[in-house]
């Protein structure tokens, strides 16, 4: 053997000698990403690829790198992981702390040429794997153009931040701690540190501020199907695949994209909270007591911040646990006192795990809780105050260019059976459809007046305060209202209202012109279809006739979906491809040689086929219902004249008239098509049933004899299938088109009381089990069904489970005194706002149908009174 | 020369060691002697450089080595827990060494294996515990310090290794004008080697002398009178361990011991026994006030 004259310089040594020991990872990059490279080069040397290779991109970067980023990311955390692991776990053995402390090396030394042993290899190959990526498109003939070059940089970036602030703070912490175990737990968690904080803050902002958003830079959600660690560490992992993801969209697009700094700002956040920790690192390395290698508990003041970090994760955890299902407002204290014990109690567990001395830990613990406390407890307070003003703040009118307000509204208790809806309604109000049970309405505002209209809707929900704990709060009224101001920035505020007053000046935002335009414009229905869209286009480009069948939720504007839809193309009934649309409303058609853009959609696009008003009445019978419910009268194929009378009614309608009208206002129920009556298990597994025989859903329907008394029929005003709204006396031209067939009588018919067997009465809150807090505006509909629907839905499929579906099942506040029952049903309405205090009734028919109606608050009190 | 001054080193609430001192020159073997838990490892670490003492200065000719840790280029510390690196061979860690200790030696590397007969192909895992001492002590010599710090480095080497590496030792401090400071929980191993001795108490050295000046500089005297007398007429001279069994005493004396004899040829004794005190006695009379176990040192 002989040895090369020494160098003489430590550091380099050093440093070399590192770089050695975990050279395994970056070969190993470097050998995944040379094999790809290998097949790509064989490819084209094999069957003389096209230069458009790169063109579509495909290629290293491209294809490969993009495809598998989730991977890519955890091996790289787990090569980092292994190399801190490699190069500092010195640290935790006496007996080589005797060997690299004693050299002549500074603790400096040491430290910088083992952090640059772990850094720069990966770096190098990283950068290597760019260079023979760039001479392979070279050899295809292809010159890098700056597109290419701004996704390696990106790519490139991304990469080797999550290894470096991965690489970094391992080390750090390993360097640290005593062994093995307490390094691989204390970096974990404080890997998890942003992640906890986001927490604190986000649930600190939710349980205490006023108006907090969701959208403040607080944004994952608690998933309950992980175990608790495991979500966060995929969240962790999650968030390292955003820092290269964002850029994805711009390089699927092809070379039109634009790269912004945007696309870099995670990788460089990435890095520079690497710095950041490097340097906290180094300051803490050239202070750390070697002695505590190999020991258990020893390494205090890692701990000690781990320990806080756990705490602050308990605190949130049970904050976050405690502001669904809890009290808000006048509990805040409590609260926060109980998540306080959460947070000692975490904290001595940990100290009591961690720490070589417990009963000094235990000390330590409740000697320094107080500060904790104090600091936990300043910090929400800041957030109970309104965060400087954050809560209070509502700008003015003439700095306003528009306001966009949105809210939820549930339709509730549509059906009787089905405690849980599993379908929305076509609410052709505020011009939404959604096949949820909830649905979201959002409208833009930029007229002055409806500005400061909901400036003064704003100042009143300010004014209210937050909400205060009320047993019958069993749903609050949420609203976001979201300004975009005249420099150019957003103002957002979230508000979960308690008040009836405000959620019901909430719902007289319908009566705006702007809600007015928007749902004439459905009305109407003048735009296409996607699926009109799609065959037309097929036509020309394809040559021949096809049709298309959806399954994806197409009923929205496709930009906020999120996902693909797709729809399968046929012709005649042979699948020949199917259609696509991607993120920006372009159509796609796909089949095994083709893929072609056919054609785009609107960016405000929406499915408006399905929410035009004549589509939705068209060919379709028109039943009439009675307040007595169990009979109805078949008016035949609703005419044009029926659409023209019923349109200019309710387009004049006020939401005082829709979502507010009295009992006496109320005639009955007018129906286009026969109701279905859908129900499913918690699984969404559903059945459909016609009460007397099964059908096809897109069956056409045959006319009914005008004149038929239809029984033995459900109807629903909340029915997907078919479309059903109340007839109230405000609606004249309805009436008048009645009238002049001669059949208003139907809708006026007298109730038979005797039919009546009893009645059944609750809130909302005890139908819920008393769940309360759900952020909804409900919305009753009624419904009715037959005794042979009840029975079926109840007995033959329901079986035991009959509670989740039947939430009348569980109410003992049953009444069979028919001066009362009659006094409620003449107090009743079929649709309407249903705040927390009104009732509502489920009457059950001698010959065992069922029927629900919604009685105020106030006649509900005074007949029982 | 390494002087170490008024280091102290707790661990936690407990102190290791407390404000000690002491100098080491150049050629020169200083023992650290001790019990277990004495404090001995925890010094040398911290002359090494592993462990960062609470106050005081360890300096290598006059500059501080924890300000300039490059001075550690001269310095070897063979703890008493030996680490090699993982499949490391002799070759592999004398590679090592090379790349930290500017003189390391080659040549002095093979001499010293051949003559310990360890092979240097052979992965060091192999090796028993002697033969891993071994090659730690001739990876130590072939970086040429100027500093050698011994961690009970005797431990587990058989008779003849033992000599023979005590000889490498003196060789090496000779030729080298170096510095070795070497530790053990046994007196008998660095009395023959050591020009200078330390006996650590936990916390503190109690002694710290010369060997040379220690032999023959104690003595135990006994003397038979023809009648008895008092303690009071050894007025005078500095004792110790005063005993009177009848016309019989014993005492020993560590200081002007002229001035003792005359002292005793004045009070007439009918005889007169003056014995040097051994090592091993001088050791035992210093600590006869502490709890220090003697059977483990002496052994």
């Amino acid at each position: 053997m002989t040895l090369k004259k020494s160098s003489h310089n430590l550091s380099l040594a050093m440093f070399r000698q590192s770089a050695l020991k975990v050279c395994a990872m970056p070969l190993l990059v470097f050998a995944t990403a040379a094999l790809y490279m290998i097949w790509q080069f064989v490819g084209i040397m094999g069957i003389g690829h096209s230069g458009n290779m790169y063109g579509g991109n495909t290629g290293f970067y491209f294809d490969e790198a993009r495809s598998s980023d989730f991977l890519i990311n955890v091996f790289f955390i787990a090569a980092a992981f292994i190399s801190a692991a490699i190069l500092f776990g010195f640290n935790w053995s006496k007996k080589q702390t005797n060997v690299i402390y004693s050299l002549g090396l500074s603790k400096k030394q040491i430290y910088l040429s083992r952090m640059l042993g772990g850094l720069l290899p990966m770096l190098a190959v990283i950068l290597l794997i760019t260079m023979l990526e760039t001479f392979n498109m070279g050899w295809a003939g292809l010159t890098p153009n700056l597109h290419y070059w701004k996704m390696v940089l990106c790519t490139d970036l991304s990469w080797y931040s999550v290894y470096a602030l991965s690489f970094v703070l391992c080390s750090v912490v390993f360097s640290a701690t005593g062994n093995f175990i307490e390094g691989s737990v204390f970096s974990f968690i404080f890997a998890l540190f942003p992640t906890v904080l986001n927490k604190f803050l986000y649930n600190c902002a939710y349980m205490y501020t006023l108006g907090n958003t969701n959208s403040i830079n607080f944004t994952k959600s608690w998933s309950w199907d992980e175990p608790f660690f495991l979500n966060e560490l995929t969240g962790f992992i999650g968030e390292y695949r955003d820092i290269i993801s964002q850029s994805n969209d711009y390089f699927s697009k092809g070379t039109s994209s634009e790269l912004g700094i945007f696309n870099f700002s995670s990788a460089i956040t990435a890095l520079v909270l690497a710095a950041v920790i490097f340097v906290i690192g180094f300051v803490a390395f050239k202070k750390h007591r070697n002695e505590i290698a190999g020991t258990w508990g020893r390494a205090k003041g890692v701990t000690e911040i781990a320990a806080a970090v756990v705490s602050l994760y308990a605190f949130s955890l049970l904050l976050n646990v405690l502001s669904y299902d809890a009290v808000r407002g006048n509990g805040g204290i409590l609260i926060f006192v109980v998540c306080l014990v959460a947070f000692l109690i975490s904290m001595i567990v940990f100290k009591l795990i961690f720490s070589s001395k417990r009963a000094k830990a235990l000390k330590n613990s409740l000697k320094r809780f107080p500060i904790y406390a104090a600091g936990l407890g300043a910090v929400t307070l800041i957030f109970y105050c309104g965060m400087f003003g954050y809560s209070s703040y509502i700008p003015e009118s003439s700095d306003v260019v528009y306001v966009d307000v949105s809210t939820a509204v549930k339709p509730y208790i549509n059906d009787v059976i089905s405690g849980t809806s599993y379908f929305g309604f076509k609410d052709m109000f505020f011009g939404n459809n959604i096949l949820y049970d909830t649905y979201e309405q959002s409208v833009i505002y930029s007229d002055e007046k409806e500005i400061e209209e909901i400036i003064k809707l704003h100042k009143r929900i300010v004014d209210n305060g937050k909400i205060k704990d009320s047993a019958d709060n069993a749903c609050l009224y949420p609203i976001t209202i979201r300004y975009k101001l005249s420099n150019g920035k957003y103002i957002e505020r979230w508000y979960n209202e308690s008040d009836e007053e405000t959620a019901k000046l909430i719902m007289m935002l319908s009566n705006y012109k702007t809600n007015k335009d928007i749902f004439e414009k459905r009305i109407n229905g003048t735009e296409k279809s996607a699926e009109e869209t799609i065959v037309s286009r097929l036509k020309i480009l394809l040559g021949k006739d096809v049709n298309v069948r959806g399954y994806g939720y197409a009923d929205t504007n496709l930009n906020s979906l999120g996902f693909s839809i797709e729809w399968s193309v046929y012709e005649g009934e042979e699948y020949i491809g199917y259609v696509y649309a991607d993120e920006e409303n372009q159509l796609f058609f796909e089949d095994v040689d083709t893929h072609m853009l056919i054609g785009s959609l609107p960016d405000d696009w929406q499915n408006y086929e399905e929410l035009n008003f004549i589509y939705m009445m068209n060919a379709k019978n028109c039943y009439l219902y009675s307040k007595d419910m169990t009979e109805g009268y078949a008016l035949g194929m609703a005419d044009i004249e029926l659409f023209t009378a019923i349109k200019k009614d309710i387009v004049n309608q006020t939401a005082e008239q829709y979502f507010l009208h009295k009992p006496e206002d109320e005639l009955g129920v007018i129906t286009f098509g026969r109701s279905k009556t859908y129900y499913g298990n918690s699984s969404g597994y559903g059945y459909e049933f016609y009460d007397d025989e099964m059908k096809y859903e897109d069956e056409e329907e045959t006319e009914v004899k005008p004149g038929t008394i239809i029984k033995g029929d459900s109807w629903n005003l909340n029915s997907n299938d078919n479309f059903a709204f109340v007839v109230t006396k405000d609606m004249t031209n309805t009436i008048k088109y009645l009238e002049s067939k001669n059949c208003l009588k139907y809708l006026t018919a007298e109730r038979k009381i005797d039919d009546i067997k009893s009645v059944k009465i609750a809130t909302i809150s005890e139908l819920n089990c008393k769940n309360k807090n759900s952020s909804k505006i409900p919305v009753f509909f009624g419904a009715y069904w037959t005794s042979e629907t009840v029975k079926a839905m109840t007995e033959e499929l329901r079986g035991g489970d009959i509670y989740n579906y039947h939430p009348f099942e569980k109410i003992d506040n049953k009444i069979s005194d028919k001066d009362k029952i009659s006094k409620l049903l003449d107090n009743s309405v079929l649709f309407g706002f249903c705040p927390n205090n009104y009732r509502i009734v489920e009457i059950e028919y001698k010959d065992g149908s069922l029927a629900t109606v919604l009685v105020s608050a106030d006649a509900y009190n005074d007949i029982m009174s | 020369m390494i002087k170490v001054s008024n280091i102290t080193k707790k661990f936690d609430e407990y102190t290791a060691i407390d404000n000690l001192s002491f100098e080491v020159g150049n050629s020169s073997v200083y023992g650290l002697v001790g019990y277990n838990g004495a404090g001995k490892t925890t010094l040398l670490k911290i002359i090494a450089g592993v462990y960062m003492s609470d106050s005081g200065s360890v300096e290598f000719d006059g500059v501080d080595i924890t300000e300039h840790p490059e001075v550690k280029q001269e310095l070897f510390y063979v703890p008493d827990d030996l680490y090699f690196g993982l499949n490391s061979t002799m070759n592999s860690m004398a590679r090592f060494y090379h790349s930290y200790y500017p003189e390391f030696s080659y040549s002095t590397f093979v001499r010293l294996s051949e003559l310990f007969g360890l092979n240097r192909k052979k992965r060091i895992s192999g090796f028993s515990k002697g033969m891993q001492r071994q090659a730690e002590i001739v990876l130590a010599l072939s970086s040429m310090p100027k500093i050698l710090l011994l961690d009970e480095c005797f431990d587990g080497l058989d008779p003849a290794k033992r000599n023979l590496t005590k000889k490498l030792l003196l060789d090496y401090m000779a030729e080298k004008e170096c510095s070795v400071v070497i530790s053990s929980h046994n007196l008998h191993e660095l009395a023959d080697m050591c020009d200078h001795i330390a006996l650590i108490n936990g916390q503190k050295i109690a002694i710290d002398c010369a060997v040379d000046d220690m032999n023959g500089s104690r003595c135990k005297f006994r003397l038979a009178f023809s009648e008895d007398i008092g303690e009071e007429l050894f007025r005078g001279i500095e004792y110790k361990n005063f005993k009177k069994d009848g016309r019989i005493i014993t005492f020993t004396v560590s200081k002007n011991l002229e001035a003792a004899e005359e002292r005793i040829a004045q009070l007439n004794p009918v005889l007169v026994e003056r014995f040097p005190l051994s090592l091993e006695e001088i050791f035992l009379e210093e600590m006869e006030d502490t709890n220090y176990d003697f059977e483990k040192i002496f052994s």
